[in-house]
């Protein structure tokens, strides 16, 4: 019943939030003075880096749940939380570079913000290689618990970044007179249906992954009884 | 006009990425209900 309605969420996000979301953007937000067009990018990439943070948030906090109490379903969220905010960091450092090119002319630089999202996503490749690479569960869960909470701390370097340090990436509360009212009414829309999105794509994700966890712990246990 | 080409091309990356993981998801989750087919079938030759 729960996953019927979890699907039926999704398609609502997918047939009547995106569409409006794309409605918005290409109609109705204004075209930026000085980069045109191509700033509508502003969105989206907005939006996916948000719902990294809360992958890597879910993954934080499950992680901690896991150590105190020590139940494989925390382990679980946080595992499936984990690899949704992956995607989005990964689509957030691909959509940024389309972005940089006809902006900045280079498809990658050096800049803080960025460097510090790239160690922010490989910090996170490195939680699901720790996954990979310890085959005993409670040990696995462990250690991949540790590095989840470690990593979560580079979250405020990656936002505060172009505060601590000199950066040539746009930061909200630095642009001359602000965003535009209406640009900010766009952005707060598609950032609402990303944030639903992702919790959706968390959860079903979760729930395929605690599938997979019983049914393996109720294989492994009739091997046992029954040879 | 020419900018056109990287704003398509940014959101075309981020919807292929996500239709390619939620495509993935699918495979787990046909791969999950074959499992627990299994398990019902061991359960029910049990129960013979």
């Amino acid at each position: 019943m729960k996953s019927f309605r979890l699907t039926k969420m999704l398609l609502l996000t997918l047939t009547v939030l995106f569409p409006l979301c794309f409605y918005l953007i290409f109609q109705v937000a204004p075209t930026e003075r000085i980069m045109g067009d191509v700033q509508r990018i502003f969105y989206l990439h907005i939006a996916l880096a948000i719902s990294a943070y809360l992958g890597f948030g879910v993954l934080f906090v499950s992680s901690i749940i896991y150590l105190i109490k020590k139940n494989p379903y925390w382990d679980c969220l946080a595992s499936s939380a984990g690899e949704v905010g992956l995607l989005f960091a990964t689509l957030v450092l691909i959509t940024g570079s389309f972005w940089a090119r006809p902006v900045w002319n280079v498809w990658w630089t050096w800049d803080p913000r960025l460097v510090s999202m790239l160690i922010l996503w490989f910090i996170y490749v490195g939680y699901f290689m720790v996954r990979k690479a310890v085959s005993e569960k409670s040990r696995r869960a462990r250690y991949s618990a540790i590095v989840g909470i470690i990593g979560f701390l580079d979250v405020p370097v990656v936002r505060l970044a172009t505060k601590w340090w000199r950066s040539i990436h746009p930061r909200l509360d630095r642009q001359e007179g602000g965003l535009d009212p209406l640009m900010v009414k766009v952005m707060l829309v598609t950032l609402f249906t990303f944030i639903v999105f992702a919790s959706i794509v968390i959860f079903i994700r979760f729930r395929i992954s605690w599938a997979e966890e019983r049914v393996n712990t109720i294989f492994n246990e009739m091997e046992v009884s029954h040879g | 006009m020419d900018n056109l080409f990287y704003l398509f091309g940014a959101y075309s990356a981020a919807w292929l990425g996500v239709t390619v993981y939620l495509l993935l998801n699918l495979g787990r989750l046909k791969k999950i209900e074959s499992r627990i087919e299994d398990v019902d079938e061991f359960i029910r030759r049990l129960n013979r």
